[in-house]
């Protein structure tokens, strides 16, 4: 199953995405074994260049650790783990942000509709 | 060599089926026509006995007694024979058309092997090379089945036992077998020849376009025509010996082949096109 | 890598290559794109030695032999009578760089049989056999024509599946297709082809990161004219 990729966008910058999302979320723990660039490829159904790509951008941002001949993993290092959490919420935010500003709510509105959504998000999960 | 053997051999099964079911089409015919030649003569004699009223022998002494020669040397007899060398110029052609119109692409499958591309010209020259002697090889061995089936349908006073080589002379045929060897060598050199044209023609064809096509086509016929009519002017001269001269025919011969065969593996190595 | 100089072409007056140049590296996926007719699989052709150059140069690794690089047509090559494993048993016969463990594997993966018929076979099987016929030579440069031209879509997933396995390592490959769309994310290198000339040549990475623009839309862009 492959997953669906923007055109426009970078596929490596969008495998890092993913990954950071994972992480974020805990979806991939600190320390966890990942795939090989080749098994990423097929599961993505990518280029396995674009996996080494995306492999070599995220050692250098510090999100996995590589080693020789041993399976790559996620960084245990809570502060990069902290730090990706913080950039997707930021993100976020600023996107958000951006598509409210045109209808020009004042904050506290804002604010208000957001805990609501998160009560009724809770209340579907439950 | 492995490259020409592995083609050979492929081309040869790929041939194989049609061609047992024309040579197993004209071995029919054949035997048909021997019967039906054989019978037609006891049917004349025997309406002329009774027409006229007269003996056998005397039905003999006016037509004749039959003999498998005049089997053979017929005119619908010669011409199975010619249709099976009709069916070996014709395979010459067909064997590369089909390669480019066939059911597939074959000639991508030929051009991309690696190695050299002398090999599949070889292979299809051996290929209908033998095809060639295998109808020459099996008519003869028709004749031994033939002649006797000949002798078995007539009764003893209607016909004339003859040699396979009397048959041979009297049908025209012996230049096919004549196992002296130079004469062998000329004769199957001709053949040869007449083959590797048509394998120049061909490939000229496929390699070049239209107007280019044309004419490089009709140079051939041309250089065919020059290269055969300086032959005969020297040789017709009177400086020479009989043998002499036939030595000669020989070696022009074998110039030219060579100068077709070279023609021909150029053309596949460098000008040929999908 | 692949080198292309000056590819010419002329069929009567017509310059189907006019001075084609290109590379391929190792390790990437390059894709020729142009209209029909812009002389895509001349070049294709014109590079296996299948139809031959006017004039240009193509080097393999510096060399002028094709023993590196394996072809994949978009037509059926093999003799018409011969089953799948007749075909793999000659391919084995021929070259010294067939691997028949890919072959096999290949063969388990698309689902075809060593005894099925070659032409008895859809298209899409047809397809997927030719991919083996190529993939299964060792060799580090692979052309493919149109690859995933008038196949059905289930057919279309597997083939793209092969470019992001493992038999796509450590070749280069230039292909031509229409169907952007399917391998869009697989590519590494476009190269806009146009009556015979070479008119845009990118790294499709490049082109999302620096113009966020995908193939489909520089496509749109270059040949608006």
């Amino acid at each position: 199953m492959s997953y669906e990729f923007d055109q426009r966008i970078p596929v490596y910058l969008q495998v890092i995405a993913l990954f950071k999302q994972r992480i974020a979320t805990r979806e991939l723990a600190p320390g966890q074994e990942i795939p090989s660039r080749r098994e990423l490829a097929a599961q993505l159904g990518i280029n396995p260049n674009t996996a080494q790509r995306a492999y070599k951008e995220m050692e250098e941002q510090q999100l996995i650790t590589t080693e020789r001949n041993v399976p790559s993993r996620i960084t245990m290092d809570e502060r990069i783990v902290e730090k990706i959490r913080s950039e997707l919420l930021e993100a976020a935010v600023t996107e958000f942000i951006q598509s409210v500003q045109a209808i020009g709510a004042p904050l506290p509105e804002v604010v208000g509709k957001i805990e609501q959504a998160y009560a009724n998000r809770g209340k579907q999960h439950a | 060599m492995k490259k020409y053997l592995l083609l050979t051999n492929e081309e040869l099964k790929r041939t194989a089926k049609p061609y047992l079911i024309v040579v197993a089409v004209l071995m029919l015919l054949e035997f048909i026509l021997t019967a039906a030649i054989t019978k037609m003569h006891e049917g004349k004699i025997e309406t002329f006995m009774r027409e006229n009223g007269v003996s056998m022998q005397e039905a003999i002494d006016a037509y004749g007694k039959s003999s498998f020669a005049q089997v053979v040397a017929s005119g619908p007899f010669l011409l199975i024979l010619g249709a099976g060398m009709m069916v070996i110029l014709i395979s010459a052609f067909v064997i590369w058309y089909r390669d480019w119109f066939g059911k597939t692409n074959y000639i991508y499958r030929l051009l991309l092997l690696p190695g050299s591309r002398s090999s599949i010209y070889f292979a299809k020259l051996t290929t209908i090379v033998l095809l060639m002697f295998g109808f020459v090889a099996i008519q003869w061995l028709m004749f031994f089945v033939l002649a006797p089936l000949h002798d078995l349908l007539l009764p003893p006073e209607l016909f004339e036992r003859v040699s396979i080589a009397a048959v041979l002379e009297r049908s025209g045929l012996m230049y096919l077998y004549d196992f002296y060897l130079p004469n062998f060598a000329l004769i199957y050199l001709f053949a040869l020849l007449l083959i590797v044209f048509i394998f120049t023609l061909v490939l000229i064809e496929r390699s070049y376009r239209k107007g280019k096509k044309v004419i490089r086509i009709f140079l051939q016929f041309v250089i065919l025509g020059a290269v055969y009519g300086a032959t005969l002017l020297v040789i017709n001269s009177d400086h020479l010996f009989a043998n002499e001269k036939g030595m000669l025919f020989l070696a022009f011969t074998f110039l030219y082949l060579a100068f077709l065969v070279i023609i021909g593996l150029r053309t596949v190595s460098k000008k040929i096109t999908v | 890598m692949l080198e292309v100089h000056g590819l010419k072409k002329r069929y009567g007056r017509k310059n189907v290559l006019d001075n084609v140049s290109f590379t391929v590296q190792p390790n990437t996926l390059t894709c020729l794109i142009g209209l029909n007719g812009a002389g895509k699989s001349t070049i294709l052709k014109g590079i296996m030695g299948l139809i031959p150059l006017d004039s240009g140069t193509v080097l393999i690794d510096g060399t002028g032999s094709k023993d590196a690089v394996a072809y994949i047509p978009d037509l059926q090559t093999m003799p018409g009578h011969m089953t799948v494993g007749d075909a793999l048993d000659y391919m084995n016969d021929h070259y010294a760089d067939w691997n028949g463990e890919t072959a096999e594997s290949l063969l388990r993966t698309f689902q075809l049989m060593r005894t099925d018929v070659i032409t008895d076979l859809s298209k899409g099987n047809q397809a997927k056999f030719n991919l083996i016929l190529g993939f299964a030579l060792d060799r580090p440069y692979l052309i493919l024509d149109e690859p995933l031209a008038g196949i059905d879509i289930f057919t279309k997933e597997q083939i793209a599946w092969i470019f992001t396995s493992e038999f796509m390592e450590g070749r280069g490959i230039l292909m031509t297709t229409h169907e952007i769309d399917e391998i869009e994310h697989l590519i590494d290198r476009v190269i806009f082809l146009q009556d015979g000339r070479v008119i845009d040549e990118h790294d499709a990475e490049e082109m999302r990161e620096l113009h966020g623009k995908s193939v489909q839309d520089r496509m749109r862009e270059v040949y608006a004219r």
